[in-house]
């Protein structure tokens, strides 16, 4: 998908319309580290000094583009909220139930939100997950399997 | 009365066909931070955002204001999002005159763009047809323009050689303009031999597809004289629909566009458009609007076009210069496309459009189209305050 | 302002859960033309519109093409705000305000009915990081609600006795399409969606079409011996991605709260009636709070107290909010009708005695990053 080029473009389809969206450099630079090294990594607001994961190109806080040099964070983190998700959409991952959880990731300022990968009786606020890579990453989103109890 | 309004700063991206260094919000980011620095003030100094995008199926994101609100500016500000088609540029524009206008803010800051690039865009434009009545035999915007420049040309005989006109000094105007998408170098030869699209219109004929986005910075009368040297002062607006389909209309003779000048000329107390003004810039997304929209503007008599174009009164050297910045057929984002008509217009009236300046130009209009060929926009700015 | 603005007339199309055999074109028709005749004004009068509708709930794009003529626009000054109608009713008071119009009639319509209800929320996630999780409307409310419960240590309860709150108003409301008597324990047994949310503290879908009259001061007393007066408006935006600010704040409805009782001139207590608009009933005790109507956190209890009912302090949702009828683009318009009423001492069996000041709130985007809040008067 983001084989050989610099920064990310991702395809995708609404309806019958298909779509290559531009990732722009965070979130390119990111989603390699997804696939080339299982890695977390968020840029740093030269303004405000957060750390965003992720990260996209801006500081909309302090309306300055983010560092170009990346920090590592994670691979653990903490569920900061969750939600146990019963109806699907259409564009959802999986077959509903599923878990969402919204996880703060150490180093990070910012939360990401991922599928957590516990049963839905175990998950709660404040535990602690880590997370699970797809064998076959390819610079996506998905590559992120998910998160599990740590 | 309303509160006077002035253009402090403007800025623009240069337009590409694709961009792949950088999302829709960097899109809008750039052409931001562009008009920040050239009004010389901060995010900080501004109190509102309007943004301005065209059918949010071109990024495949709805809400797109939401997502590009951090790029935007608009974090802890008032934002909100005009679409009206084509002329959301314009539109948006406007919006930011009406939001300084109406006292509730002093400086605000509008912004349009798209990224066409990231899907299909005449696809997509094919989904303004109704999903029952045409979708299945629709195909995007140049089959709407073919029959309204067919209709044109049949009832004034005008030829395609010169609408072929209009497409050779688009682009050669464009050539001094930095942020233009096609700099060709043609003749009205080159037009004729080029492969038709959906005839009477050929591929030179007709605008690109571009990613791109601009940004203005409106602001009420103290604060643009205190920030400003030479602000542009915003002197009439007006957007008027009409109707896509109904039985007696007469797409030669757009009737929203012409309600729409005679407003503004009223506004400013002009009576003859082509002496009073220096300077247009027009949304011709294909070479045969070029004539319909000056006459419809005043600037020749009704079904003299064809004869307008060819004299070169249009040109740079011509007494009524039109798209001194190369017009849509040399970059169209569809998004920002009319707002680019009114910054370029902005930039004559400043003295800040460089190599493609009128000389002395004080007086410009901007002018923008869209949805079927039925919503018109006008704005006239001006260096003399009101 | 240059001018005093007044709304001079709403009309509220019933909402239904789907309107098969109207267009919307006819849902806009149906709801316009009578309108303009029980306000008095004929359509060569109608100076400008402002439309709020939204190409990807209609499928098509610029579906404006095709409402500018239903709306009453066909060679009129014409703009449209792809958001809430809200926000274009926003833009209207800008246009009316600058001395620009003396009227503007502003439309918003959606037919839900039409797409899968979190399909449509879901298109508003950007491509990279929330698309490929399918977030919508749905699961970003319901994954603030659970920080809302953590930070404040609220109850599972609490979003159920505001959802009950509601849908027991809407029982006198002959425009709520969903309106019941329920007790908390029943809000909680109903199918859940997504934890902690449940069908009843969320909001359902429907077809509908509101119509907004403005008039300058000029010329409202034409129109209407009982103008509403708009005394305040306030919007603000946080950040886009949810994980980016913290989900159970509600700063930012506090700063357009802020906004629109500064213009107003006013404080959170003068306002005597509102109407506040969230996906979920959980969003809606956040919104409460960010109008300064509770402390942080202490809209559970409020509620419980009794402050927003009927006879309450503050009487919030008589006409039953969004969880009574949620029509995409003009539910916030739903909103500013029923405080219209109320200001007019016209809303029937729900009427609040002696209201002077009402305030309307709308939300646009997911989980609450886009506020106005409006404050009117009579």
């Amino acid at each position: 998908m983001m084989a050989e080029e610099k920064y990310g473009v991702m395809k995708g389809h609404i309806g019958d319309a298909p779509y290559n969206w531009t990732t722009g450099k965070t979130a390119g630079r990111l989603l390699q580290e997804f696939r080339d090294n299982r890695k977390f990594v968020g840029f740093k607001c030269p303004g405000c000094g957060k750390v965003y994961f992720p990260a996209k190109d801006i500081c909309g806080e302090c309306y300055v583009p983010l560092e170009e040099e990346p920090v590592e964070v994670g691979p653990e983190g903490e569920v900061i909220s969750y939600t146990i998700v019963r109806e699907a959409n259409p564009e959802s991952p999986a077959e509903a139930p599923y878990v969402l959880g919204m996880v703060k990731l150490d180093g990070a300022d910012t939360a990401v939100i991922g599928l957590l990968l516990a049963g839905d009786k175990d998950v709660q606020v404040g535990m602690r997950v880590k997370p699970e890579w797809k064998e076959e990453r390819m610079g996506h989103f998905s590559d992120l399997e998910g998160f599990v109890s740590a | 009365m309303p509160r006077k309004v002035a253009v402090i700063g403007t800025g623009q991206t240069k337009t590409k066909m694709r961009r792949t260094d950088v999302d829709f919000p960097g899109l809008v980011h750039e052409a931001v931070s562009r008009a920040l620095e050239d009004a010389g003030i901060t995010i900080k100094d501004i109190d509102a955002v309007v943004f301005g995008s065209s059918p949010e199926y071109f990024e495949g994101v709805n809400n797109p204001e939401k997502w590009c609100l951090d790029a935007s500016g608009g974090f802890m500000k008032p934002q909100f999002r005009i679409h009206t088609g084509g002329t959301v540029g314009a539109s948006t524009g406007i919006g930011g005159f009406y939001h300084v206008a109406s006292g509730m803010y002093d400086i605000v800051l509008a912004v349009t763009g798209d990224k066409l690039s990231e899907g299909e865009v005449q696809y997509n434009l094919s989904t303004v047809y109704d999903p029952i009545f045409g979708r299945d035999m629709a195909c995007g915007a140049p089959s709407a323009v073919a029959h309204q420049a067919s209709r044109y040309m049949h009832k004034y005989g005008v030829t395609e050689e010169q609408t072929a006109v209009a497409a050779v000094q688009d682009r050669k105007h464009a050539q001094n303009n930095p942020y233009a998408q096609l700099q060709l170098d043609i003749t009205v030869e080159d037009v004729m031999k080029s492969p038709p699209i959906s005839s009477p219109i050929k591929l030179l004929d007709a605008c690109p597809a571009s990613d791109g986005a601009a940004a203005m910075v409106f602001a009420v009368e103290e604060k643009a004289e205190k920030m400003c040297r030479r602000p542009a002062w915003v002197r009439a607006v007006s957007a008027i629909a009409e109707t896509a389909n109904y039985a007696y209309r007469d797409w030669s003779e757009p009737i929203a566009l012409i309600k729409a000048a005679k407003k503004c000329y009223a506004a400013c107390g002009i009576d003859n458009p082509r002496k009073q003004l220096d300077v247009i810039e027009m949304y011709d997304a294909f070479s045969p609007q070029m004539l319909i929209w000056a006459e419809s503007l005043g600037l020749c008599e009704r079904g003299d076009g064809g004869k307008f174009i060819e004299s070169g009164a249009a040109s740079m050297e011509g007494d009524i210069p039109i798209n001194p910045s190369g017009g849509v057929l040399s970059a169209n984002t569809i998004g920002a496309t009319a707002m680019v008509r009114q910054v370029e217009v902005c930039l004559q009236v400043m003295s800040k459009a460089d190599k493609r300046q009128v000389d002395e130009a004080s007086w410009g209009l901007a002018h923008g189209w869209g949805g079927g060929i039925q919503f018109h926009t006008v704005m006239v700015v001006s260096s003399e305050k009101p | 302002m240059a001018e005093r603005v007044a709304i001079v007339g709403v009309k509220e199309h019933k909402p239904a859960e789907a309107y098969r055999n109207l267009h919307f074109t006819s849902l806009i028709v149906d709801t316009v033309m009578p309108f303009l005749e029980e306000i008095n004004m004929p359509w060569e009068e109608m100076e400008s519109l402002v439309g709020a509708g939204c190409d990807m709930l209609d499928g098509r794009s610029i579906s404006s093409v095709f409402t500018v003529d239903p709306m009453g626009g066909f060679m009129k000054e014409e703009s449209k705000v792809e958001e809430d109608i809200a926000l274009a009713v926003m833009y209207a008071f800008m246009r009316v305000a600058s001395g620009s119009f003396k009227n503007a009639l502003v439309c918003g319509y959606g037919k839900g009915s039409e797409l899968h209800p979190h399909f449509f929320t879901g298109l508003q996630s950007e491509p990279v990081f929330m698309k490929p999780l399918g977030l919508d409307g749905l699961t970003t409310s319901a994954i603030q609600a659970t920080a809302y419960m953590s930070k404040y240590g609220v109850s599972r309860e609490a979003g159920a006795a505001m959802a009950a709150h509601d849908l027991h108003n809407a029982l006198k409301n002959p425009n709520a399409q969903r309106a019941m008597d329920v007790t908390v324990d029943e809000v909680l047994k109903s199918k859940e969606l997504a934890y902690p949310i449940t069908e009843l503290e969320y909001v359902p879908v429907s077809d509908g079409c509101v119509a907004v009259m403005l008039a300058s001061e000029e010329v409202a007393g034409k129109y209407t011996d009982k103008p509403v007066w708009i005394e305040g408006i306030g919007n603000c935006n946080d950040l886009f991605y949810p994980g980016h600010r913290d989900l159970a704040d509600s700063r930012g409805v506090k700063a357009a709260a802020e906004r629109a009782y500064k213009m107003a001139d006013i404080g959170a207590s003068d306002i005597d009636l509102a109407e506040v608009y969230g996906y979920s009933s959980w969003q809606e005790l956040m919104v409460l709070e960010g109008m300064g109507f509770a402390e942080d956190g202490a809209a559970p209890k409020a509620l419980e107290a009794g402050k927003f009912g009927m006879e309450g302090e503050l009487p919030v949702n008589m006409s039953g909010g969004a969880l009574s009828a949620n029509v995409w683009m003009a539910c916030g318009g739903s909103r500013i009708a029923e405080c219209f009423l109320q200001l007019r001492g016209e809303a029937g069996d729900r009427q609040v005695d002696g209201a002077k000041k009402a305030a309307a709130h709308a939300t646009t985007g997911l989980a609450l990053q886009s506020n106005t809040v409006m404050v009117l008067g009579r």
